[in-house]
């Protein structure tokens, strides 16, 4: 009978079947130019008598015997540059990237001019990230400065001033995913096994100048398909930026580009710790150590995210900003006075039902969306005031708790 | 998963294909090409821990011995003979690689460290503990998944009785289950 195990043998195993009959023809091919040996001493010999005895015996089949040497070398630098070079610029750029363990990054998106983020990368030898730096940039990602190892996340936000420490189940795969995606050396392979299994089509242009570099373009089949542009350095066979485009009403948008800089250059570990960037007073959180939210024991997810709502507000309304930030997650009690204090909360008037979200969270795929009506204290009269609803879900790293920031 | 070969392969229709093919009928090296690849890269990937590079360690494997046929003295073990080439090319690999010297102690601390909840990287973390098991172990579980139900076949790649085959297989599977488990309860 077959077992569970089994079952995840036969899947891990089944790797090693793949592309069989692809690397049997590659090894057949090569096999060609290495007969077994005694036959191919035979076979060699035998060719030699055949040439000097037939071809060689006059003049007239000298100038033919030269004429097709002439006509093979002209018609291989015409078909062969071609083809051949193509498979190679793909195959050394796999190749190449294999050695890859430092990488610095940049992303361009096409919403704006300006660097959209900048990524230091570190690879173990299997090429996934074993430490990455990102830099966002304040329209993309609020400029939160994100450093990221297996056992920990850290997000520093100068503008907020605060740094949240974390060890998440869903956020290091994640992370790991986003990482695969953007590597170059899993994006060449992946576009090239797309290519074995016939999803994309692949052009290349391998300039004749060593100083212009290879442009190979990947494209996707379908309504739906997006085309993806990578230029490689002739020099090194290491790919230097990844430009994709969507196919939207016939044509192929600019969506964005990763450029890759600073190969294999060692990057300081400093660059990984944000220990000499955090400035005093900045307020430190650390999910591992610091209870944040509200526990959610027994309570269904909804309930959860009710219970949040209202012990918030209700800090709110008793003026307690320790508990309410404490409750929300948001790091500092004084920031809470400064925005929630001036609303004045004296009452609740109604916490409503909680619903998903519109757009799923891929982080938090159970948060809950509260709308909440107030009494607030305006100009000396007592107003309800409908809040902005709120999002709550569970505290990263600690996910058996509840808040919302 | 899609076996390559089934029950009906046996060592002495290895020693004809060996035999056919030394007298130059490339199509029957082809056949054990495909009776063994997958064996072969998964035994590369134990040494490597790294498909494409398994992948073309294992086309160098078939090519140093189709170039050596007519020096295999017991053509009816080219499984074994096969295997033998394998690790001997991998360990020249892992002398000119340096770096890659610590990639098994590598492999494992990064099993521990990176917890993978999806199916995806279960299967992966499953193929790296696979890495991890004692030589004879690894052998005896490739052997089974990858060469179908023929025992013999397999037995005779690791120079075991059929009982003693069992046992090693058992004790695999054991250490795997153990393995996996010990990684489930870390997850949690």
């Amino acid at each position: 009978m077959k077992t569970s195990l089994d079952n995840d043998m036969n899947q891990a195993y089944e790797v090693f079947t793949q592309d069989n009959d692809r690397l049997r023809q590659k090894l057949m091919d090569s096999l060609s130019h290495f007969p077994v040996q005694h036959k191919q001493i035979s076979r060699a010999t035998y060719v030699l008598q055949f040439m000097r005895s037939t071809i060689l015996r006059n003049g007239a089949t000298k100038i033919i015997a030269a004429a097709v040497i002439i006509m093979a070398v002209v018609l291989s630098i015409i078909f062969m540059d071609k083809s051949v070079t193509n498979v190679y610029a793909i195959e050394q750029t796999i190749k190449a990237n294999r050695t890859m363990r430092y990488l610095h990054l940049r992303y361009y998106d096409s919403s704006h001019d300006d660097i959209a983020k900048e990524c230091w990368l570190e690879f173990d030898p299997n090429g996934q990230a074993k430490n990455v730096r990102i830099n966002w940039s304040e329209w993309m990602g609020g400029g939160e400065i994100v450093v990221w190892d297996r056992n920990k996340t850290k997000i520093l936000n100068k503008k907020q001033n605060f740094l949240i420490t974390f060890n998440d189940e869903i956020y290091t795969p994640r992370m790991l995913t986003m990482t695969n995606r953007e590597n170059p050396r899993l994006a060449v392979e992946r576009l090239y096994g797309r290519q074995a299994k016939g999803e994309v089509e692949m052009e290349i242009e391998r300039p004749r100048s060593k100083s212009e570099p290879i442009i190979v373009t990947a494209t996707g089949f379908g309504d739906d398909a997006k085309r993806f542009i990578l230029t490689v350095n002739q020099a090194t066979n290491l790919v230097t930026s990844l430009k994709w485009y969507q196919l939207e009403n016939g044509e192929y948008k600019y969506q964005g580009v990763m450029e890759y800089r600073d190969y294999n250059v060692p990057i300081d570990s400093k660059m990984f710790s944000l220990d000499e960037e955090v400035s005093g007073g900045l307020k430190v959180i650390d999910t591992r150590i610091q209870d944040i939210g509200l526990a959610q024991g027994n309570l269904s997810d909804e309930e959860i995210a009710a219970k949040v709502v209202r012990e918030f507000l209700e800090a709110l309304i008793d003026k307690d900003y320790i508990k309410a930030a404490q409750i929300s997650g948001i790091p500092s009690p004084g920031k809470i006075e400064q925005g929630w204090g001036k609303l004045k909360v004296v009452r609740i008037v109604s916490i409503g039902e909680p619903t998903q979200p519109e757009e799923p969270s891929m982080l938090f795929p159970n948060m809950q969306r509260i709308l909440c009506t107030v009494e607030i204290e305006k100009d000396g009269n007592e107003v309800q005031q409908q809040l902005k609803s709120f999002k709550i879900r569970p505290v990263l790293g600690r996910r058996e708790r509840w808040g919302f920031n | 998963m899609a076996k390559l070969e089934g029950p009906e392969l046996t060592m002495s229709s290895d020693k004809m294909l060996v035999r056919t093919v030394l007298t130059g009928d490339k199509a029957a090296y082809e056949k054990l090409y495909d009776r063994y690849a997958p064996l072969i890269r998964a035994v590369c990937y134990d040494m490597t821990g790294n498909l494409a590079d398994a992948q073309d360690l294992a086309q160098d494997v078939f090519m140093r011995a189709y170039k050596n046929l007519d020096r295999l003295r017991y053509p009816d073990r080219f499984g074994k003979w096969l295997v033998g080439i394998a690790r001997l090319r991998c360990r020249e690999w892992l002398r000119r690689n340096v770096q890659l010297h610590n990639k098994r102690v590598e492999i494992s601390e990064t099993q521990i460290a990176v917890p993978d909840p999806t199916d995806d990287d279960r299967i992966g973390l499953l193929r790296k503990m696979i890495a991890t098991l004692p030589d004879k172990e690894r052998l005896a579980l490739h052997t089974f998944y990858l060469q179908g139900s023929s025992v013999d076949n397999a037995r005779e790649i690791m120079d075991l009785s059929r009982s003693g085959y069992y046992r090693v297989l058992d004790r695999a599977r054991k250490h795997l289950k153990q393995l996996m488990q010990r990684e489930q309860e870390f997850v949690r």
